[in-house]
């Protein structure tokens, strides 16, 4: 039997769609579904940083320079969000695949493919996200479907921040997903696989913060 | 199983319903940013405040002449409506029928006499042939010698009385031409009334001024000297001009129900020739002239309540300037304090601006010169590109 990687179909009817990608022997379209997903999220990154999200610590500096020379710099922004919007969610795909993947014994092809979903559901979160960026000046790290708004009454650490805005609505869902797809292909107890995915997550969570926190403050 | 997601659903509506709440209201201790989508610089100009308002030309003066009873009647006008004119062309002529009674006896009178004298120089003529065919010595010629003298001396009488009633003639003709009226002004005849309440002639100048009317709001701005340009409607034609006098009464009867308008008059540079009287044009006055100011577009300028603010970018944040406005005109405000020349600040500020709000702004693609990233540290290259590639964590 062959499976057809269909990342919109996995994550509506999960249950049904891993089922399926068990009995499989092939998969098939992962590359292609892969690519379209990276494309995607390359073009949203453009489209971000053509509207300047997220170019907040770069106008600080918007007196400093001539005009030309921000103009360039704001391209140099725009091409490093490109590449990010390119390598994060590939990083996140092999990195993830392999910690399974030396974690249960399971085929690496069909790893890669339930992260696709994961990847479709962050993409759906930062679509989510894009018009209050833009008309309501929301921050990144202040998503208003994530607990990042608690942040800044709870404590005055942005890594902190950062850390509770990776816990939101679009996370849980991607972590689900993923606690359905693994149950499916491994067939170990729920408490066991949701403690290994949340305990991955957590290592990705911390690194994202890590990255967000980037300390370019001070230059 | 379905009551249970039904809860999960609801708690989650509710988590992002308190999420939107923190986010969005009045004290959200949230840090946002606000796109600010134009940005401009203080301009250092020339700015100049105006008036407009709406004229017509009228000429410069008006000379009136009123029917003057000390002279008689009038006998005739002899100038006709839009006639031009000049320094002692006739006006009117007046008639005094008294004069004219006189100079007519006298005329008469002359005749009478003239009708003696040619009689008694017929007859001294007949007087000196008898005289002269009579015998020498004989008392006959000397009769007639006689007679000769007699009338040579009447004629002489009579010459003088004519010489007499010539000089009363010339005094009375002299008379009667000063009941003919000259013009002293040159220009055009702009009206002839028969109406008693109204001059009999009105003559316009033939140079022209523009009186103008404005509202009671601005008189105030006005004061005599002033430039002013005047253009007329629906031509490129443009006249300068200066503010020569500034009316102290409205145009109309003043009233308690409606706002006054007052006159002013335009002294022109130039005298527009094609312009009839009556034309009319539009005005604008320059009340206020300043050089070398901070300008901003008006667009700018945020308004609350009696105060004025800008956005100014400030170190990537806004902040919100308490502004002194000077003058304005057209899309430019002047700032008269409060604002630098190379400071950024938001060109169309909307209600969603605070002050601190981190500033985000769109990309401007343009293609960089080498020299402008020559220009450029590399750590500042290095720099924005991670970045934006660090942008991309969340």
């Amino acid at each position: 039997m062959m499976y057809k990687s269909n990342p919109l179909k996995e994550i509506l009817h999960p249950k049904i769609a891993f089922i399926q990608l068990r009995e499989a022997e092939r998969v098939k379209n992962v590359i292609l579904v892969a690519l379209l997903l990276l494309l995607m999220n390359v073009i949203l990154s453009l489209l971000r940083a053509y509207f300047g999200i997220g170019t907040e610590e770069l106008t600080k500096h918007l007196d400093r320079y001539t005009g030309e020379q921000f103009a360039f710099l704001q391209l140099l922004f725009a091409f490093g969000h490109a590449l990010g919007g390119l390598c994060v969610p590939l990083l996140f795909l092999f990195i993830s695949s392999i910690i399974y993947y030396l974690l249960f014994d399971i085929d690496f092809v069909k790893l890669l493919t339930i992260q696709l979903p994961i990847l479709l559901i962050f993409l759906l979160e930062d679509l989510f996200l894009f018009p209050f960026q833009l008309f309501f000046g929301v921050k990144d790290l202040f998503s208003p479907f994530s607990l990042g708004v608690w942040g800044p009454y709870i404590t005055k650490h942005a890594f902190i921040w950062a850390l509770l805005r990776t816990v939101s609505l679009f996370s849980i869902w991607a972590i689900s997903i993923q606690i359905i797809a693994l149950r499916s292909l491994t067939e170990k107890s729920v408490q066991r696989i949701a403690m290994i995915v949340i305990a991955v997550y957590l290592f990705f969570a911390l690194l994202a913060a890590a990255g967000t926190e980037f300390p370019f403050n001070g230059f | 199983m379905k009551r249970w997601k039904r809860y999960i659903f609801i708690v989650i509506v509710l988590c992002i319903c308190a999420n939107f709440y923190i986010l969005f209201h009045a004290q959200s201790k949230i840090p946002k940013s606000v796109y600010v989508n134009e940005r401009a610089k203080p301009e250092k100009t020339n700015i100049k405040e105006t008036v407009h308002t709406t004229g017509m030309t009228v000429p410069t003066e008006r000379k009136f002449i009123y029917y003057n009873p000390q002279l008689g009647a009038i006998d005739e006008i002899l100038v006709t409506k839009g006639q031009e004119i000049q320094v002692g062309t006739p006006l009117i002529r007046y008639v005094d029928e008294e004069i004219d009674r006189e100079i007519h006896r006298i005329a008469r009178k002359k005749e009478q006499l003239n009708a003696q004298i040619e009689q008694l120089s017929k007859d001294i003529d007949d007087y000196t042939t008898m005289s002269s065919s009579a015998k020498e010595d004989s008392i006959e010629k000397m009769q007639w010698e006689e007679k000769a003298r007699e009338a040579e001396r009447e004629k002489t009488l009579l010459e003088w009385q004519m010489k007499e009633y010539e000089e009363q003639q010339h005094e009375l003709t002299e008379k009667k031409d000063e009941l003919i009226v000259e013009s002293n002004t040159a220009g055009v005849v702009e009206e002839i009334s028969y109406n008693k309440s109204k001059p009999l002639i009105t003559i316009a100048s033939p140079s022209a001024v523009v009186r103008g009317k404005v509202k009671e709001e601005t008189i105030g701005k006005l004061a005599v000297g002033q430039t002013a340009t005047v253009n007329v409607p629906n031509e490129h034609e443009s006249f300068a001009g200066t503010i020569a006098d500034i009316g102290k009464f409205p145009i109309k009867e003043a009233s308690f129900q409606e706002k006054s308008e007052y006159p002013f008059t335009v002294q022109l540079n130039e005298q527009p020739k094609q312009l009839p009287f009556g034309y009319h044009v539009n005005i604008t006055v320059v009340t206020k002239e300043k050089n070398g100011v901070i300008t901003v577009p008006a667009e700018a300028v945020w308004h609350e309540k009696t105060k004025a603010f800008v956005y100014v970018i400030h170190n990537g944040k806004l902040e919100k300037r308490n502004v002194i406005l000077g003058i304005k005109h057209g899309k430019k405000q002047e700032i008269e304090q409060g604002l630098r020349q190379n400071e950024y600040i938001v060109s169309h500020p909307t209600k969603q601006m605070k002050h601190g709000m981190d500033v985000i702004v769109p990309l401007e693609v343009e293609k960089p010169r080498k020299e402008t990233i020559k220009q450029l540290s590399k750590w500042d290259i290095v720099k924005h590109f991670l970045d934006g590639f660090f942008r991309s964590f969340y």
